[in-house]
């Protein structure tokens, strides 16, 4: 907990403003990224699923981004690695995303070599109808490694962070679509951070899973807050308190608000994020 | 209250209009099932009747001694190969060394033949005139046939002169032997040619002497080899005359009751007497066995198998020694190959006749066939042929063998193209792209598989064999080719063919790969090639499968591409050239059933063999459709 | 500085070169394919409309789809120049000029003369095969998407059906031949039955109902291709039915309507662009094929049209219509591509024909593709 996150004195001020004039309340030297102004679009800027968000996002930490279906903030997720990039006709309009103080959409960026740093996790667990080790293991393939020990050495590793290891280590080379639903995400967040990302996205990472791995997870992604950024997208406002260190609330494309979890739940200052995080909508 | 849900509408023994519609439905639903079943049973019941007619035509075989004298026929044809590849080792060889020599002697024949023909009045006047000097006794006479003889000879040499001036290097020199020197010299010593004498000018005697004599041995191997078989030849020609004839009596004494009946008949409704007399004359001269006495007529057969042993020693005896005297440095490297060839085919061919010799001794006319004889000898019988003089073959080999070796250079070559072109459609190209590159491969599938032989005849064809003619290729094996209809052309055909099979469910198979194993892949930071090459087709793979099986399943069933253009050759392709096999012409399952079937009465052996070959082809193509299908059941994506 | 920056070049490199790869192997499928449709476009054009041959002449040579295909005969007039023209204009020309120096004549058969005979043929082939495997295949379709239980006897027929279409043609032909050629319980219309084969004869409006199998026919071979295009039409209608919302028919059905009701106006009405679609796929495949008519059809030469040579009144004029060998596009290809050998004279009937069929065939499989490709994007319920 070494945010210097100052906490916005003026709650009028607060209250009467979206996000895009929220004052930032991270430090630039301290954020991992940057969103500055950013709207996007994904039929080549005829309508804006995301409307001049800006926010700074902290290295180190775990951000919830929460809001009602259809917000954006998958959306906003998907533009931290250009996975929209998939979408032939998505565009961001205005403003800048940097991430280590790099635009991203510049065009000198590789958006494959942005991925290698930005890993993900989706949605519902997603492992390659490969073994376990092969699945672990591809990401370190792709980009050129052959080195059966070093392999070796990363598959375990990734899987140990994933507190995966003591479950399948017998198993290696058997299918990994025959391990359990929450077995299968903890693969595939292994299968991310066996490349070593500095950032982690995840998109609603437990969706797909029942209560017991759902607890499972979150006890991960405590445990990979301290070697990576993360960035989480839920649904569920307990996970969010439970699991983030900042939250942010999005509301039709717009930031509403971005503050300390404690204080989005707690005392949130727009009425918005209170009728949301109360559970009155959404 | 309940009546006011009753069922409604009049009923016809039970069945109401809605049963009758469902029933219609359902008839027809019903119809593929039937034309399935109709299908096996028409193609099963022909089948089953041809093998126990095949195995009575195999009996008929062994009784009249035919068996025997085919292993005669088989040792023939074996040996005859070992000599035409000596025979064509020769001439190559002739032709690499001594191709100036050769081509000399043959263009001194050509011209010297031009010359005869056109001259043809000239020179009888020439030899008329010369004869009139000698028998002149007189003086005066002489030198008065003499005055005429000089005018002649004046004639025929300003003829000469012109004739020589005009010959055409290439039509004389039709394979350009010789060079404009060679030619030249040979002009000019052909100015000294006379007609009557008909000598041949020193330049052409010396190249032939240097021909000859630089060729002496290995035309002396050569003819060693070519009279080895000279006795295997007769014995041949003598036992297939006997047991031929044992078999058209045999044949004829089969449907004698029938022909005396028809003949009875006939002599009773004839219209006038004489007729009538010779009519029944006839039928009285047949008489009806109940059994025909084969082991009477096999006695004809009696000392061959003593001349059989006989001429294989000689042949053995010859052939040894004139192998071993083939020469072993060889000017020409085609040459060089074909004796090599050939020293490996002689002891295979000694063997093979031992082997031969002691299986014809061991043969015995009343040794019963069995089913499986008549089984096995279709299955894997390796020659087809009918309408044959001596012996119908009833084999499936060759044709399988044909239609196999062309499906499977078809897949070989469309396999990379419509994966590759299923790859780059679904993941690569823009929208644009496929909108052209779909309806067009599309459009092939359309292409009428007889527009497509055509264009193999008239094009591709010849387009093959011109390239197969370029020098620098002729390292390919099987190039040049020997025909412009073969395996391969046929086989690139069906490649085509088989893209749009292929393509469209290979294209199916990876569109059907989840989005979410392209993003996980793309979210580690794999290009979009990398993605595609390691995730999205080991994916489909199971899909790509079966697109092949089904692919396999196209070519091997198709059948006037085939017919067109593989060159309906029926016999097995000589393994023996490697790679070059697909350069020959073979025929197919589906080509002799295309060919053969307009020609058959049915209920014959021939037209229930077709069906046999077409209750193979039927199998074949289950078993592809079964297995494509348990394939994707089993290991596709549940999608 | 940019901690993104493309590093692996070697990767790059190679996901380009695999890329090129790929889109060559596609391009080269296209370019083959062009190639043939422009060089026998090329070769056949001038047949029918030699005013493209390099000679020149007329616009459109309308002889070569108005007449019956006949022998050719060519010879060297007393210019040497080479002629060849059709065997009976050949016999008027004589006849005309008794004195015309002909030398080297040569009658080449079947080249001579147009391809009306194979053209209408082929149509009639079509209309029969079609007529057939549309009732009997969309029938199937609604049976199996509309009533069928999914239990054993549909899975039974559906298995049946996908087997059937991997089946080869040539086994169609043959099935073709031992059942709609020969099996005898197929009746006929005739005033003189085949004493031979005529396994009963009943008499019957002045003639005789005759059981003696349909023999080589227009009918035989129509029903060979309907059987053969069955599981492609099933397989479309299908497809097209199980593409109209379930809305529809429980909207009907909930109206009150029967079963039959409800498929004939809530479900037939919206199938119909797909029922069509699959029989222009359907003639594109019957249109095309040889092997199935070779011997349960297809004759090489005939003097006449098909109607003109049916005699008889009412049904025996049908009866014997459909009895009847025909000429047909693909089969009178073969004839001319396999049996005649190619020289200057036979090359011009070769390539019109084969340009005709392609041209043909291709309109047809064009039309298919484009009405798919319209009617999916355009019904989306």
């Amino acid at each position: 907990m070494v945010t210097t996150s100052s906490q916005p004195t003026d709650a009028a001020e607060i209250a009467s403003a979206s996000a895009a004039n929220n004052p930032n309340p991270i430090a630039k030297e301290d954020s991992m990224i940057e969103v500055d102004d950013v709207s996007f679009s994904y039929d080549m800027g005829k309508t804006n699923v995301l409307k001049n968000i800006s926010f700074n996002i902290p290295a180190g930490k775990v951000t919830a981004l929460i809001g009602p279906s259809g917000c954006g903030k998958s959306t906003l997720l998907r533009c931290l690695n250009r996975m929209n990039d998939l979408v032939d006709t998505s565009k961001v309009t205005t403003g800048q995303i940097r991430i280590m103080g790099q635009d991203i959409n510049a065009s000198d960026v590789d958006p494959i070599e942005l991925r290698k740093q930005v890993g993900m996790v989706f949605q519902k667990y997603n492992p390659f109808p490969k073994s376990i080790y092969d699945n672990v293991a591809y990401g370190l393939r792709i980009q050129g490694i052959k080195n059966k020990s070093k392999l070796n050495e990363a598959v375990e590793k990734s899987l140990q962070r994933a507190a995966l290891w003591s479950e399948v280590k017998d198993r290696l080379n058997s299918s990994a679509l025959g391990l359990s639903g929450g077995q299968q995400q903890r693969l595939c967040i292994a299968r991310t951070i066996a490349v070593n990302p500095r950032i982690v996205l995840m998109d609603e990472p437990c969706s797909a899973l029942d209560p017991i791995a759902t607890a499972r997870i979150e006890e991960l992604i405590a445990e990979l807050q301290e070697e990576f950024t993360i960035v989480i997208v839920t649904h569920n406002m307990q996970q969010a308190t439970r699991v983030s260190d900042r939250t942010a609330f999005f509301y039709l494309g717009e930031l509403i608000e971005y503050n300390d979890t404690a204080t989005i739940f707690a005392n949130p200052s727009v009425r918005h994020t209170e009728d949301y995080v109360s559970g009155r909508f959404g | 209250m309940a009546t006011h849900f009753k069922r409604k509408g009049k009923r016809v023994l039970g069945v109401g209009r809605q049963d009758a519609i469902r029933f219609f439905f359902g008839g027809n639903a019903m119809i593929s099932t039937f034309v399935l079943g109709a299908i096996c049973i028409f193609l099963a019941r022909e089948a089953a009747m041809f093998f126990p007619q095949h195995q009575r035509e195999l009996e008929v075989f062994r009784l009249t001694g035919q068996e025997y004298t085919n292993f005669v026929i088989e040792e023939m044809d074996e040996y005859t190969e070992v000599k035409s590849l000596t025979n064509q080792a020769f001439y190559q060889e002739m032709n690499e060394a001594y191709g100036i020599q050769r081509g000399l002697v043959d263009s001194f024949g050509a011209l010297s033949g031009n010359l005869f023909d056109d001259g043809e009045d000239l020179i009888e006047e020439l030899e008329d005139a010369r004869d009139a000097v000698d028998d002149a006794d007189e003086e005066e006479a002489k030198t008065l046939a003499q005055t005429e003889l000089d005018g002649i000879q004046a004639k025929w040499d300003n003829f000469l002169q012109a004739e020589l001036g005009k010959a055409d290097r290439t039509a004389v020199d039709s394979f350009g032997r010789l060079g404009k020197k060679e030619w030249q010299e040979l002009l000019d010593a052909m100015t000294a040619w006379d007609p009557v004498e008909d000598q041949p000018p020193a330049l052409v005697e010396a190249a032939k002497s240097e021909m000859n004599k630089g060729m002496a041995a290995f035309d002396a191997a050569r003819m060693l080899i070519g009279s080895a078989g000279s006795e295997l030849s007769k014995l041949r020609g003598e036992l297939i005359k006997v047991t031929t004839a044992i078999k058209d009596e045999a044949v004829a004494d089969k449907s004698s009751a029938a022909r005396k009946k028809a003949l009875l008949e006939g002599s009773v409704n004839a219209a006038t007497k004489e007729d009538r007399a010779r009519l029944k004359e006839q039928a009285e001269k047949i008489t009806i066995r109940k059994n025909f006495p084969y082991a009477e007529r096999i006695t004809a057969l009696e000392g061959s198998r003593e001349k059989h042993k006989a001429a294989i020693a000689a042949l053995e005896a010859d052939l040894k020694p004139g192998i071993a005297a083939l020469p072993t440095d060889l000017a020409s490297a085609q040459a060089q190959d074909l004796v090599s060839r050939i020293r490996e085919k002689g002891p295979e061919l000694i063997a093979y006749l031992d082997q031969s010799l002691q299986e014809s001794a061991d043969w015995r006319y009343d040794q019963p066939v069995s089913w499986i004889t008549s089984v096995t000898s279709f299955f894997f019988g390796k020659d087809w042929v009918t309408n044959s003089s001596f012996h119908d073959f009833y084999g499936l080999l060759p044709l399988f063998t044909g239609s196999l070796l062309i499906s499977i250079i078809a897949l070989i070559v469309a396999i990379p193209f419509s994966l590759g072109a299923a790859i780059y459609v679904n993941r690569l190209a823009g929208p644009k792209q496929q909108n052209i590159i779909k309806p067009i491969i599309e459009l092939i599938g359309a292409i009428p598989s007889v527009v497509l032989g055509f264009f193999g005849i008239i094009v591709l064809g010849e387009a093959l064999r011109e390239i197969s003619q370029v020098p620098w290729l002729s390292w390919v094996p099987g190039f040049p080719m020997q025909e412009r209809l073969n395996i391969l052309n046929a086989g690139l055909l069906l490649a085509l063919m088989a893209v749009p099979t292929i393509f469209t469910l290979c294209e199916d198979a990876i569109n059907n790969v989840p989005s979410s194993f392209t993003e996980a892949s793309l979210a580690l930071g794999g290009s979009k090639l990398q993605t595609v090459m390691r995730v999205v087709v080991p994916t489909a793979v199971s899909g790509i499968l079966a697109a092949i099986l089904l692919g396999f399943g196209r070519v091997i069933g198709e059948t006037m591409v085939v017919l067109l253009v593989a060159g309906n050759q029926i016999a097995i392709p000589d393994f023996g050239l490697g790679v070059g096999v697909i350069t020959q012409p073979a025929h197919t399952m589906t080509g002799i059933i295309a060919q053969e079937m307009g020609e058959v009465t049915s209920g014959t052996i021939h037209y229930r063999a077709l069906f046999s070959v077409g209750l193979v082809l039927f199998t074949i193509s289950l078993l592809i459709n079964i297995s494509a299908r348990r394939i994707i059941k089993r290991f596709g994506l549940a999608a | 500085m940019n901690p993104f920056k493309s590093s692996s070049n070697a990767q790059k490199t190679k996901d380009r070169i695999v890329a090129c790869v790929l889109a060559a192997l596609t391009y080269v499928i296209l370019a083959c394919t062009l190639f043939i449709f422009f060089d026998i476009a090329k070769k056949g054009l001038p047949v029918l409309m030699p005013v493209f041959s390099e000679k020149g002449g007329e616009i459109f040579n309308s002889d070569f789809l108005t007449r019956m295909p006949e022998t050719l005969v060519d010879y060297t007039d007393e210019n040497g120049d080479k002629q060849s023209m059709a065997s009976t204009d050949f016999i008027e020309f004589t006849k005309a000029n008794p004195d015309a120096v002909i030398e080297n004549k040569k009658t080449n058969a079947y080249s001579g003369g147009g391809i009306a005979g194979p053209l209408v043929g082929t149509a009639l082939l079509v209309i029969v095969c079609m007529v057939v495997a549309l009732i009997v295949g969309v029938a199937a379709a609604v049976y199996l998407n509309e009533y069928a239980k999914q239990g054993r006897f549909v899975g039974m027929i559906r298995l049946a059906i996908m087997n059937l279409a991997g089946v080869p043609s040539i086994v169609f032909g043959l099935f073709g031949f031992a059942f709609f050629c020969l099996f005898p319980l197929l009746p006929v219309f005739t005033d003189a039955p085949n004493i031979e084969k005529s396994l009963w004869a009943i008499p019957l409006f002045g003639g005789f109902l005759s059981f003696e199998g349909w023999g080589n026919s227009l009918i035989a071979g129509g029903l060979t291709l309907a059987v053969m295009v069955l599981p492609v039409i099933i397989a479309a209608c299908e497809e097209s039915l199980k593409a109209i919302p379930k809305g529809f028919r429980e909207a009907s059905l909930a109206l009150g309507a029967t079963k039959w009701q409800c498929i004939r106006t809530a479900v037939l009405p919206y199938a119909t662009p797909g029922i069509l679609t699959a029989s222009v796929l359907g003639v594109t495949r019957v249109a095309g094929e040889t092997a199935p008519i070779m011997f349960t059809a297809a004759v090489a030469l005939k003097g006449k049209l098909p109607w003109e040579e049916a005699s008889g009144n009412g049904i025996f004029w049908l009866s014997d219509l459909l009895t009847d060998s025909v000429q047909a596009m693909p089969y009178h290809i073969y004839t001319v591509a396999a049996r005649i050998p190619r020289t200057d004279a036979t090359s011009a009937m070769q390539d019109g024909s084969v340009f005709v069929f392609l041209l043909m065939v291709m309109s047809f499989a064009s039309v298919s593709i484009y009405l798919r490709i319209h009617f999916r994007k355009k019904l989306k319920w």
